[in-house]
């Protein structure tokens, strides 16, 4: 392929990328967007999940796939790894980036857009201590929120004890309705409030990059017709893949799929990126600069391939644990549509304040097989069991925090890269602590905690990756500096989680694709003032 | 696009043939008495009234009709297969002929006979002949259909001594096999080609293994082969069966050198064996899925999670069936005993099953009445109800799963 060369050629069309490539090409800049190129496979059905699931004869479909893809992720550790319509999300990952897992569930993804295709639209903004000791221009990161939310499109804005946790209100519409579970259980929590405050304990509404009416870019509001976990057919819930178009409207913008960067080189005053190409040979392109937005893990790949010396670095991320709570006014309720992203929000404070921080979500848009494989019974016992418990039920997820994390990545000598997962000695005695405090505060809440049902992820199930190559106020090689440029490898910058300081336990893409934005944006001013080589 | 007439094409080995001919790009003319389903074309033909079947255009001729009566019928198979050689000769085309490997002049039956009295014009006239094995496999149909029939029913089987030897063919083989000779005809006119397994095998064996494809295991019992001859004799004098006939010629079947034709053909044939095997396998897994299915739904399961199940461990789980016992098999809701934390717990393999059978149960409006409570399908108190019944039967299944623990332990 002979690509012409570009002024910035950025690696990943996720979140970051297409973040930091805004700004870029509103500068006038020539950009080449690069990714793995997979797209969907299936369509979301159209249609109300219960409606669907009564009457499409078909529903196998999408449930299971045409390749049973369902069961072939039978022990994938999160239902969306099982969802059929997500499956070209993850698939591939590992072995086209050459990264191997050791006691880590590794995910990722060569789509187009990342793995905003398949997340969970939770979004937050960073207080000014979650980024470490970089100075950051505060206006700067906040014009970059503005302009990313603007884009993104939140919602969720309330007046309730978590609006300065997630500090997005300025920039989100109001909430989706809440359905009747959840709204019983909010009331109930805005009653004892004070007391579960007392201990720790906060509740408020989910703040979420979910459309919650029509954007004019044609992107429709949330029906609440409860497809989440599949996708949203009306494209409520963001993904990077719909920001394509509006970069491709510029002139200077190339998107090239199926374009898997392994390593960038030095070329006189410029950069090549060695790759595969959509064919699978070898491919080049040279740029000016280079913008890795792969994902942190692929990212910090193409980094070590790049920089001798840099080796080994500690990965970040959140241990996840899951539960299900119990409000037994609502036993063997029939089950009613509704929205199945998350709906309320908590936190709880330990060693530092909300250092824990969770959601909950409605049963009724998970398949049932995905409580049968944890119920100590029969699936003929379990059945009728869950059927009746199940509409009285909410599933809740939380993030404990990062220190409790002892993960790495090592470049190996045969160029492939190693995620190994570890955990803190005190991590299951936490990950108790916490199941008890939840359990407390839930139940003065009026929910039960399911007795079993709180269950610790496998190291890496919570697909939060960051810190590999982090923004530090002096780097040494393989970290970057306060414009995400890496040190040892000038001109090469990293957007993605990659540069995350600090990860707290909380969603951070919102605030990855702010800097991500800031990063761009400098980088933009910087083409500006340096002659095209 | 190549053209090809097929007497015969909504028979055993014509219906096979056909869909094969389509599949490889040919456009199939049914000769048939009745339209067929498989072919692009029909023409009206009937062994007994022969008629024109080349409708102005010249393709050459597959004949595989036989007349479905008894051996006193057999000129009328020789006129018909005379006046089909006419009409070639006239339209410059040719007959390939699917004969008999029991084709003699001195063949103990009317029907072997019959088929070499037709070879012998067929060649004359410059058409090819092949001489298909034992039959077998895909639709059932032909004699194929009459032995699935002994092997599913018969509780024993006659064992003739001498054993007489087949060589058994696959139905898609043998098409396989004559789409070879049309693709290249004039290296083949004037020839017989013999196509069949090379190794010739007792035919009582071959049963057995048509068997145990539908898990069974008839007792072979010895019958001297001139108690078969005089059987069958004695058959065809009262009812002129055809079958009896074809049965007899079982019993004088020369073994036929295939290995050359074979490899002039380019064709490696599937073994009959492994073929068994994989029905067998395959019987199995839709028997193991219509069992697990039923347990789960509590009902029965409709034919498409089945088959979706049985694709699934094809696909999956390498087509291998588990070992679970008969009354299992039989009566599903008590693989509730095997279905026990501690159980699946012990065994993998089982748990995952169980698990593929309630996503597969699932995803289908069927699972979902089972599986969620949907608005109008049963009451709260209905809900509750069913729920607190499941307790006390899980209980039971509980305990004998204790059972079958401690035995499967000692064991």
């Amino acid at each position: 392929m002979t690509l012409p060369d570009f002024d910035v050629l950025v690696v990943g069309s996720g979140p970051a990328g297409v973040a930091a490539a805004f700004p870029l090409i509103e500068a006038g800049w020539r950009v080449a967007m690069v990714d793995g190129g997979a797209q969907p496979e299936i369509d979301v059905p159209d249609g109300e999940y219960l409606g669907l699931r009564a009457t499409d004869p078909l529903q196998a479909r999408w449930l299971l796939g045409a390749d049973l893809h369902a069961l072939r992720a039978a022990e994938a550790s999160s239902p969306k790894f099982r969802a059929a319509t997500l499956a070209f999300a993850f698939r591939d990952f590992a072995a086209a980036n050459r990264i191997v897992a050791e006691r880590f569930a590794l995910a990722g993804s060569m789509a187009v857009g990342g793995l905003s295709n398949a997340w969970g639209c939770g979004v937050t903004r960073f207080a000014a201590s979650e980024w470490g000791d970089v100075a950051i221009d505060a206006r700067e990161l906040d014009a970059a929120y503005a302009s990313v939310a603007a884009r993104v499109g939140l919602s969720g804005a309330a007046d309730d004890d978590l609006a300065t946790f997630f500090g997005v209100d300025d920039l989100a519409r109001g909430a989706i309705p809440l359905d009747r579970l959840h709204a019983w259980l909010a009331g109930r929590y805005a009653r004892s409030r004070q007391a579960a405050m007392a201990d720790g304990f906060r509740m408020g509404r989910a703040r979420l990059a979910v459309l919650a009416q029509d954007a004019p870019d044609g992107r429709l509001g949330c029906d609440a017709r409860g497809l989440c976990l599949w996708g949203c057919p009306r494209r409520a819930m963001y993904s990077s893949r719909y920001d394509l178009a509006s970069l491709r409207r510029h002139a200077g913008f190339v998107h090239v799929p199926g374009f898997i960067v392994e390593r960038v080189v030095r070329d006189g005053g410029a950069w090549r990126a060695h790759a595969r190409g959509p064919q699978g040979g070898p491919e080049t392109v040279a740029a000016r600069h280079v913008v890795l937005a792969a994902g942190a893990i692929a990212s910090t790949a193409i980094a070590m391939r790049s920089l001798p010396g840099f080796r080994a670095a500690r990965l970040l991320h959140l241990p996840m644990a899951a539960f299900a709570l119990w409000l037994p006014r609502f036993t063997a309720a029939h089950a009613v549509p509704g929205p199945a992203t998350a709906q309320l929000a908590f936190t709880l404070d330990g060693d530092a304040p909300q250092e824990v921080c969770g959601y909950t979500f409605s049963t009724h848009g998970l398949p049932m097989t995905e409580f049968l494989r944890h119920a100590p019974l029969s699936v003929a016992g379990a059945a009728p069991l869950l059927r009746a418990l199940l509409p009285s039920c909410i599933v809740a997820n939380c993030f404990l925090p990062a220190r409790l994390t002892r993960s790495r990545v090592e470049l190996r000598d045969d160029g492939a890269l190693c995620v190994t997962g570890g955990e803190a000695e005190d991590a299951a005695e936490f990950g108790e602590r916490v199941r008890a405090r939840l359990a407390a505060a839930f139940a003065a809440s009026g929910a039960r905690m399911l007795p079993g049902s709180f269950r610790r992820g496998a190291a890496g199930a919570d697909v939060h990756y960051a810190g590999t190559m982090p923004m530090r106020a002096s780097p040494r090689p393989g970290e970057c500096d306060a414009d995400g440029e890496l040190s040892g490898l000038e001109g090469v910058y990293a957007a993605d989680a990659a540069v995350l300081p600090t990860l707290p336990a909380k969603s951070h893409t919102l605030a990855m694709m702010a800097n991500a934005h800031r990063i761009g944006a400098r980088l933009a001013r910087r083409l500006a003032t340096t002659l095209p080589c | 696009m190549r053209s090809v007439t097929v007497t015969g094409a909504t028979g055993y080995v014509g219906s096979h043939f056909a869909r094969a001919a389509r599949r490889a790009g040919w456009r199939v003319v049914a000769a048939t008495r009745h339209a067929s389903a498989h072919a692009d074309a029909w023409v009206p033909y009937d062994l007994r009234t022969p008629a024109w079947v080349l409708d102005g255009e010249a393709t050459p001729i597959v004949h595989l009709a036989v007349l479905a009566g008894g051996s006193d019928e057999r000129d009328v198979e020789v006129d018909a297969a005379h006046a089909l050689l006419q009409e070639a000769r006239k339209h410059g085309t040719y007959v390939l002929f699917v004969s008999s490997q029991v084709a003699r002049a001195d063949a103990p039956t009317a029907y072997g006979r019959t088929k070499h009295a037709i070879e012998e014009r067929v060649l004359a006239s410059g058409g090819i002949v092949v001489r298909p094995g034992l039959v077998y496999g895909g639709a059932p149909g032909g004699l194929y259909a009459t032995l699935l029939r002994a092997a599913r029913r018969a509780v024993m089987l006659p064992a003739v001594v001498p054993p007489p030897c087949v060589q058994p063919v696959h139905v898609d083989d043998l098409a396989a096999a004559l789409l070879r000779a049309l693709e290249s005809p004039e290296r083949w006119f004037g020839r017989v080609l013999h196509v069949a397994e090379p190794e010739p095998r007792p035919f009582s064996a071959w049963m057995h293994e048509l068997a145990a494809t539908f898990g069974r295991a008839p007792w072979c019992v010895p019958i001297p082969a001139a108690l078969v001859r005089a059987g069958t004799a004695l058959a065809a004098s009262i009812g002129a069966s055809s079958l009896a006939d074809r049965a007899r010629s079982l019993l004088a079947i020369p073994p036929m050198a295939t290995a050359g034709d074979l490899a002039a053909l380019g064709l490696a044939l599937r073994s009959s064996r492994e073929a068994f095997a994989r029905r067998a396998a395959r019987r199995a897994c839709v028997r193991e899925g219509a069992a697990l299915l039923r347990y789960v739904l509590g009902a029965a399961p409709g034919l498409a999670l089945v088959r979706r199940y049985a694709r699934a461990i094809e696909a999956l789980r390498d087509a291998q069936p588990l070992p679970l016992p008969r009354w299992g098999l039989r009566i599903p809701l008590l693989l509730r005993a095997l279905d026990q934390p501690r159980l699946r717990a012990a065994d993998g393999e089982w748990q995952w099953r169980v698990h593929a059978a309630a996503a597969i149960a699932e995803a289908s409006p069927q699972g979902a009445r089972r599986f969620l409570a949907l608005q109008g399908d049963g009451s709260r108190a209905w809900r509750i109800g069913a729920a607190l019944a499941a307790l006390p039967v899980e209980a039971l299944a509980r305990a004998a799963s204790l059972a079958l623990d401690t035995r499967r332990r000692r064991g």
